[in-house]
């Protein structure tokens, strides 16, 4: 079904297009507001990223994985946005579209959705690289081939830098988020 | 690592609250990035004109120019340094790899393909020719938002594309390539023709003459 639609939109059907984008948009969205950590801002990512995406596409080898491919370019607008040029355009831009900056929503979170923000803020305090394979492997629940093709790494890569991360995951999650293993029996 | 925590914390990780996605039409021209560049050319004037009411930042507003990711500052600094070493550039690839991983389609002289490429952060795609091992002529794509490029030159010739704007520098001089984690500096001792379509900053350094690196920019086709 996917291949079909990107050859479609390959040859220019916008409607196919539409419909490949439609399916991934979401997946999309919530990577880039993984690791951009704002609603608004990962709604800009994946505005962008889809205009790469139909850009790009008729580079874009049907053999492959569409899904590792798009989030490849999501993951690398949202992380450039993180930079300083991103910022600093998105600051412009928010301030002349007189945009509202996002609120800060005090919503009423279960107690597994409270765990889950607590180990995203953990989560942010690891660097880019390891953020990534964490993101993909267990947020994310990309397999390790699609990890690796999303990353733009090698799957031993995948495996070996997850094994670290988790590593100083845990070091942060023992010393600022005890909560978050209070009721895990270490083994 | 015990399996026993990876598994946990994937039990955790599936219950974020993620914000709901707006929907909202797609837009399929850079509606964004052309307001984006309008707004701040709007800041600039802006700047500008409030920069003639202060005696001491008239001299410095004129001294600058942008085009894409380059700034130039026409200071003529008296910096020197190293020109650009192989040993220099890391993460040499090959065109189908460079055109899998970056998000525009990168764009080649049909009938001189580059000796090396190379790949690097933030979509940089290097290209260099060379001749009995030294580099003789050096094509860098970037894409607009990601690096910013800075020179310090004397004098620039203003020049055409395909009939977009271009910068000409035929005189040694520094440049920074930043992006905003990475920094990398070198001299570069000969010509250079900077350009941009499309949101991609093109930069040629070569031993050509304006016409024929003219010329040469506008033989780039889309990499095969």
């Amino acid at each position: 079904m996917t291949e079909a639609l990107i050859l479609r939109a390959k040859q220019g059907d916008t409607g196919a297009f539409n419909a490949l984008i439609d399916t991934y948009r979401e997946v999309m969205f919530r990577y880039a507001y993984l690791i951009v950590r704002d609603e608004a801002i990962a709604d800009d990512v994946v505005q962008e990223a889809v205009l790469r995406i139909y850009r790009a596409l008729h580079t874009f080898n049907t053999g492959r994985e569409f899904r590792p491919w798009a989030l490849s370019i999501t993951r690398n607008l949202a992380r450039n946005n993180n930079r300083a040029w991103g910022r600093y355009k998105y600051m412009v831009t928010r301030f002349l579209n007189g945009r509202e900056q996002p609120k800060n929503n005090i919503e009423l979170l279960t107690h597994q959705q409270q765990q889950a923000s607590d180990l995203h803020e953990a989560v942010s305090q690891l660097k880019d690289d390891f953020q990534d394979v964490i993101y993909a492997r267990y947020f994310m629940n990309l397999s390790v081939e699609e990890s690796a093709a999303a990353l733009n790494i090698a799957e031993g890569t995948v495996k070996s830098r997850s094994s670290r991360a988790l590593k100083q995951l845990r070091g942060i999650i023992e010393r600022d988020y005890p909560q978050l293993v209070e009721d895990f029996e270490y083994v | 690592m015990s399996d026993g925590f990876e598994t946990h914390i994937r039990d955790i990780a599936q219950h974020l609250p993620y914000p709901a996605m707006p929907a909202r039409e797609i837009h399929y021209r850079r509606r964004h990035s052309m307001q984006w560049m309008r707004q701040a050319a709007a800041i600039l004037i802006v700047m500008v004109i409030a920069g003639f009411a202060i005696p001491d930042i008239r001299a410095s507003v004129f001294k600058m120019l942008q085009i894409g990711a380059v700034t130039i500052t026409l200071d003529g600094s008296s910096l020197s340094g190293e020109p650009l070493r192989l040993s220099d550039v890391s993460g040499e690839t090959d065109l189908a790899t460079i055109q899998e991983n970056v998000s525009y389609a990168i764009r080649v002289p049909p009938d001189n393909l580059p000796d090396r490429v190379y790949l690097q952060e933030s979509e940089l795609v290097i290209f260099v020719w060379l001749e009995d091992d030294d580099i003789q002529q050096v094509l860098y794509q970037l894409p607009l938002y990601d690096w910013g490029v800075i020179k310090s030159v004397e004098t620039v010739t203003h020049t055409t594309v395909e009939n977009g704007e271009a910068f000409w520098i035929d005189i040694a001089h520094p440049v920074i390539f930043e992006n905003g984690t990475t920094e990398m500096t070198y001299f570069v001792q000969g010509n250079v023709l900077i350009w941009m379509e499309n949101n991609v900053t093109y930069r040629l350094e070569t031993a050509l003459d304006m016409d024929e690196a003219r010329v040469f920019a506008e033989s780039l086709d889309p990499s095969p």
